[in-house]
């Protein structure tokens, strides 16, 4: 991305360290712009959550902390904002693991997403939720821990969009769903994008991210090695061959390992 | 059987006291994970404040003021010692509450001395009504109202209200609660308020005749305990449940268990409670009301 592009929101150089010994995240800088879906790829243990909880302040409920780097909200710095103060500010994370609560309803689950706000506005936003999922309308009353994984899926982001967020972080959405829910969720990602919702979209699915998004970042041991727009990354060979999973033909010989890795120094 | 309904009451009056206690222990250990053995002592300090500020305003107002004065100590606590311990040992946050219940209890005795006080009431404090063919006292009649309808303005106040929706999913998932923008802190501090405010309540009626407020009314809230446990630390609905039906056992076990039993009759009554909580452990170990956690994998 280019400097010039008026950035929504804009994490530079962010450095974060758990329980004052581990470090997670080694200084990445990543932009969202004010429409559009941006992907952050990467493996396991990467740093790919970190940088969520960092962006939306819960770092603090994992014993970490920022040692380093700026997050800021169209030139505003978050970092001094409590999570519930960025939620305010437009910053919402759904978490990962659809993270609905079990013991409440599902018209409470969406409830809890507009605390604060006045009657009138909860209620309307409630609607316009059950207006999108009629199922959700259905089982309101139902606990929400009764609702399959793809159902409390939507729910989750349903409840995300409450606030009406400026941008939303989506924290692997599509963990453990059926293809049939995967369908549905990345449908409800491109209609809240369309709807002018910026969307940060954490993903160890590139296929899946990589069609949704614009452009995307890819996340190795707490440093980005690659980004650019989605569908260069789709060509990408290394990222076609270590996370779309069709590499080219014959073995991965270890000449080819080597380029990846001396690419990735270059990026780095 | 007139006896018998002039038990029943005093000891529904009971039962609705011990379910004020016992809910207030378990909203504070739904909201903080942890068990609050200063709890007692909350209520007694409540009983001690209404017998002081009833003589410098009106008896409502009294109420009033020494529900939300215990309420917001409670509240003080909860943010300044006991928010740093979320996360650490259950065993850590037993030993810290029983100090500050320990802390409490010589602050109430510095303050108020360890005299015995009767509970100043509007009414007539040994006022007797006729109900049926039995005298039952006013005063347990207009307590078990009193009390019965703080729970009933409570479980309205969780269940209906944004600020319940938010305690509930303060209690089930910080992190989640969090990212939905819930003020979590806030809402802590707010649930130990309404703990400790319900609590003064319990605490000053059950000061009132027969009983009176001493400097050990605080060992009130441990005979609560075994409502808590049967009726499962989970469910606050079944804590409740328990804690009347215990008022009931202990009012009838005092009444009809036979004094001249030796070491068998002799403050039978005292144990029972906890005979019956060791039964029921025995045989429902989730509780009466013990909550499965929804999942769905």
């Amino acid at each position: 991305m280019t400097a010039s592009s008026p950035a929504l929101l804009r994490v530079q150089n962010l450095q974060v360290v758990y329980h004052s010994a581990v470090r997670a995240l080694r200084g990445i800088t990543l932009e969202v712009p004010h429409q559009g879906v941006v992907a952050l790829l990467g493996p396991n243990g990467a740093g790919k959550s970190t940088a969520l909880r960092a962006i939306s302040g819960l770092l603090h409920m994992h014993d970490g902390a920022i040692t380093q780097g700026k997050v800021e909200l169209s030139g505003q710095s978050l970092l001094a904002l409590p999570a519930d103060g960025r939620v305010h500010a437009g910053v919402v994370q759904v978490l990962e693991g659809r993270r609905i609560l079990g013991e409440l309803s599902v018209e409470e689950n969406l409830l809890a997403g507009g605390f604060g706000m006045g009657a009138q506005a909860r209620k309307e936003l409630v609607e316009s939720a059950f207006t999108r999922f009629p199922v959700l309308r259905e089982r309101r009353r139902q606990k929400a821990g009764y609702l399959s994984g793809g159902e409390q899926q939507l729910l989750a982001i349903c409840r995300g969009l409450m606030r009406r967020p400026k941008v939303l972080l989506l924290d692997e959405p599509f963990l453990g769903l059926s293809p049939k829910a995967v369908g549905e969720v990345s449908e409800l990602i491109q209609r809240i994008s369309a709807e002018g919702v910026a969307v940060l979209l954490v993903e160890q699915n590139a296929r899946v991210a990589l069609t949704l998004a614009s452009h995307g970042y890819v996340l190795e041991t707490g440093k980005v090695v690659l980004d650019g727009p989605a569908d260069k990354l789709r060509e990408d060979p290394d990222v076609q061959e270590f996370y779309l999973g069709f590499g080219r033909e014959g073995q991965r010989g270890y000449h080819e390992l080597k380029r990846y890795r001396r690419k990735r120094r270059w990026l780095s | 059987m007139t006896q018998l309904l002039q038990l029943s009451i005093s000891g529904l009056a009971l039962g609705a006291s011990y379910a004020l206690i016992a809910l207030g222990f378990s909203v504070v250990y739904r909201a903080s994970r942890l068990f609050n053995f200063a709890h007692g002592e909350l209520l007694s300090l409540g009983a001690f404040l209404m017998t002081a500020l009833v003589e410098v305003m009106p008896w409502w107002l009294a109420l009033a003021a020494s529900a939300c004065l215990t309420g917001g100590l409670a509240a003080l606590l909860e943010r300044t010692v006991l928010r740093r311990m979320v996360g650490r040992s259950v065993f850590t946050t037993i030993i810290l509450t029983l100090f500050l219940g320990l802390l409490l209890r010589a602050g109430i005795v510095i303050a108020f001395g360890t005299d015995t006080r009767g509970m100043p009431t509007p009414w007539d404090t040994m006022a007797e009504v006729q109900v049926g063919d039995s005298t039952v006292l006013l005063s347990s009649l207009i307590s078990l109202g009193a009390t019965s309808l703080v729970l009933v303005g409570m479980h309205a106040l969780v269940q209906r209200t944004p600020m319940g929706v938010a305690m509930r999913a303060a209690s089930e998932n910080q992190e989640v609660a969090l990212v939905l923008g819930i003020p979590v802190g806030r809402v802590l501090a707010f649930t130990w308020f309404l703990a400790g405010a319900t609590a003064a309540v319990a605490g000053i009626f059950l000061g009132m005749f027969p009983r009176s407020v001493d400097s050990n009314l605080g060992y009130v809230a441990l005979r609560a305990f075994p409502a808590i446990i049967v009726g499962g630390l989970e469910s606050v609905v079944g804590a409740v449940v328990a804690a009347f039906m215990l008022g009931l056992l202990e009012v009838l076990s005092q009444a009809y268990v036979n004094p001249h039993l030796g070491a068998f009759g002799h403050n039978f009554h005292a144990v029972f409670p906890y005979a019956a909580m060791i039964l029921f452990l025995v045989l429902r170990p989730r509780g009466l009301w013990g909550e499965h956690e929804v999942r769905r994998v």
